[in-house]
C-alpha cells in the first residue's frame, strides 16, 4: 500500500490540528480521530535523527512563539502589567479562542482586547481589556487611511453663508475610546 | 521563459522598519530593495509613505508570505486584490512568494509549511500559480522554503518538485541558498545536487540569510550573518547558474544597516571573483582544445 490515498486536503487538516494543539503535538495526536492506519508515521517520515512528533513540534513552537512575539510587540503595556508568565498563558488561551484567520499577521492580535474582557485576570487587573484596546487602537490609527487634515487656511476660505450647512468628518485615523480607567496613564508609564 | 525576461537588478537588501530613516536620509549605494508585501497592504500611514519614497530612488520587488499557494482552501480573492493594488502603487520589478502552504480551513499558521513532493501537489500548486499569474497579469517567482519534516508519501526529491512546479506553472524561481543548505542538513542530501537540478533560465533571484544551529536540525531564523558554508554554496550556485540578482534577508535581531550593506557588498565581490575565475577556467579549457 502506498501513501497516495492521503489526499492533500486531509493531510493539511491533520497537520494544522497537530500544530495548534494547545497542550502539545503528542496530546493532539492522541485526540486525532482521522489519522490513517499506521499513525503519524504514515504522514511524516521518521528517521534515526528525530521522531515525527518532534518534527511537527518544531512547527508547533514556531507557530506559538511567532504569535506570542506579535502580541508582545502590539501590547507592550499589557505585557508590562501582567508579567511575562501571565502573558504567555494569555497568548495560549487567546490562540485557542481566536486563531488567526487573515493573510496578514498584522491582524493576528486584533481580538486580544475582546478576549481579555472575559478573562479571569480581570479580577486582578480590571482595566486590562481597556488598556489592550488602547494599545490596539494606537496601532490601527497609525495604519488608518490617509486624508488631508483641515487647516486654518481652508477654514478661512469658506464664506460665512456656507457655515450653517457645513459638515465635518473625523480623520480616518481618529478613534474614540471610552473607559472608566485612566489607561492612557498606564500606557505612558509602561 | 528566459531569465532575460526579467531585468538584472544586482545586489539588494530587505527593507525593514529599523532602517527606514537611515535609507531615506543617506540613500545608500544599493541596487534595489525587497519589501514584504503584507507589511504595506494597509490603508495608509507611515509604511506606505516610506515605501513610496524609497520607490522614488530604487527599484523595488514585492515578496509575499501569505499567498499560501499550496493550500487546499480556495484562493483568497481579497488578498489577491490587495496585492494587485499594492503592485499598481509601487510598480515592483517582480512579485514573489513561497512554494508552501500557510494554513487551511480559513485559519492561518503564519508559517511557511512544506508541501508533499507528489504529482498531486505539483498539479494543484502549479494550477493555482497560473491563476494568480493571470490575475496579476505577470509571472510570479516562487521560493523554496526551509523545512523540518518530510512527508512519508513524497515521491519526488525537493529539487524535482520545485523544478516540476515551475515548469508546469511556467513561473520563475527565487532560489534561497540558505534554505537549500538548511534542508540539506535537515534531510541529509547533497546541496550541490539541488543546485545542479535547477532549470537555469527560471532562476531569477537568490536569497541569502543566516540560520541557527539547533544541534539535530538547522532553523531558518534570518537572525544571523550568512554562514561561511552558505557563502560557499552561493559561489557554487554562481558557477552553475551564472549572475543572478541577489538579496540579503535579515528579519530578527536586525543589525544596523551598515551590516546589511556590507553583506550585500560581500555578495557583489564574491560574484565578481567567482565569475571571473569561471571565465579564466573556460578560456584555459578553450585554449587547450585549440592547441
Amino acid at each position: 500500500m502506498t501513501g497516495d490515498d492521503i489526499d492533500l486536503r486531509r493531510l493539511q487538516e491533520i497537520i494544522y490540528r497537530l500544530i495548534v494543539a494547545p497542550t502539545g503535538v503528542a496530546e493532539g495526536l492522541a485526540q486525532e480521530m482521522t489519522l490513517p492506519a499506521g499513525g503519524l508515521e504514515r504522514l511524516v517520515a521518521s528517521d534515526d535523527c528525530m521522531t515525527p512528533i518532534e518534527r511537527v513540534e518544531i512547527y508547533a513552537n514556531a507557530y506559538f512563539y511567532r504569535i506570542l512575539d506579535v502580541l508582545k510587540e502590539d501590547y507592550p503595556a499589557t505585557l508590562a502589567v501582567v508579567g511575562a508568565d501571565n502573558f504567555h498563558n494569555l497568548a495560549t488561551g487567546y490562540l485557542i479562542d481566536c486563531p488567526p484567520t487573515e493573510p496578514s499577521i498584522y491582524f493576528a492580535g486584533r481580538n486580544f482586547a475582546a478576549y481579555l474582557t472575559t478573562h479571569p485576570l480581570r479580577g486582578r487587573f480590571p482595566y486590562l481589556a481597556d488598556l489592550a484596546r488602547l494599545e490596539r487602537s494606537t496601532l490601527e490609527s497609525f495604519h488608518a487611511a490617509d486624508a488631508k487634515a483641515l487647516d486654518a487656511d481652508a477654514m478661512r476660505a469658506i464664506s460665512p453663508t456656507e457655515w450653517p450647512a457645513l459638515r465635518m468628518r473625523a480623520h480616518p485615523a481618529t478613534l474614540l475610546l471610552e473607559s472608566t480607567w485612566r489607561v492612557d496613564r498606564v500606557l505612558r508609564a509602561a | 521563459m528566459k531569465r532575460s525576461d526579467f531585468p538584472r537588478l544586482g545586489f539588494g537588501v530587505g527593507l525593514r522598519r529599523p532602517h527606514y530613516a537611515e535609507i531615506l536620509e543617506s540613500r545608500p549605494p544599493l541596487d534595489w530593495f525587497e519589501v514584504i508585501s503584507e507589511n504595506f497592504m494597509v490603508a495608509g500611514g507611515r509604511p506606505l509613505e516610506v515605501v513610496d519614497s524609497v520607490r522614488a530612488h530604487y527599484p523595488l520587488v514585492m515578496h509575499g508570505v501569505s499567498l499560501s499557494i499550496g493550500t487546499t482552501d480556495p484562493l483568497n480573492r481579497t488578498y489577491l486584490r490587495d496585492l494587485r493594488d499594492l503592485a499598481t502603487r509601487i510598480e515592483p520589478v517582480w512579485i514573489s512568494d513561497h512554494l508552501c502552504w500557510t494554513g487551511v480551513g480559513g485559519r492561518n499558521l503564519h508559517d511557511l509549511l512544506t508541501l508533499p513532493h507528489t504529482e498531486e501537489a505539483v498539479l494543484h500548486t502549479a494550477g493555482r500559480i497560473r491563476q494568480v499569474q493571470d490575475f496579476l497579469g505577470r509571472r510570479l517567482l516562487i521560493e523554496n522554503v526551509s523545512s523540518y519534516m518530510t512527508y512519508a508519501h513524497s515521491r519526488l526529491t525537493e529539487w524535482e518538485f520545485l523544478a516540476a512546479v515551475a515548469d508546469e506553472a511556467d513561473c520563475g524561481i527565487l532560489l534561497d541558498i540558505n534554505n537549500i543548505f538548511v534542508n540539506a542538513f535537515n534531510h541529509r542530501f547533497d546541496a550541490r545536487r539541488y543546485i545542479d537540478a535547477m532549470p537555469v533560465e527560471r532562476v531569477v533571484q537568490f536569497h541569502l540569510a543566516g540560520h541557527a544551529d539547533h544541534g539535530t536540525y538547522l532553523l531558518d531564523t534570518h537572525d544571523h550573518p550568512v554562514r561561511p558554508e552558505v557563502w560557499e554554496l552561493y559561489e557554487y550556485a554562481l558557477r552553475r547558474l551564472g549572475a543572478v540578482s541577489t538579496l540579503i534577508e535579515w528579519d530578527d535581531h536586525i543589525p544596523e544597516f551598515a551590516v546589511l550593506a556590507a553583506t550585500a557588498a560581500e555578495a557583489r565581490d564574491r560574484e565578481a571573483r567567482t565569475l571571473a575565475a569561471n571565465r579564466d577556467t573556460a578560456s584555459a579549457l578553450g585554449g587547450t582544445s585549440h592547441s
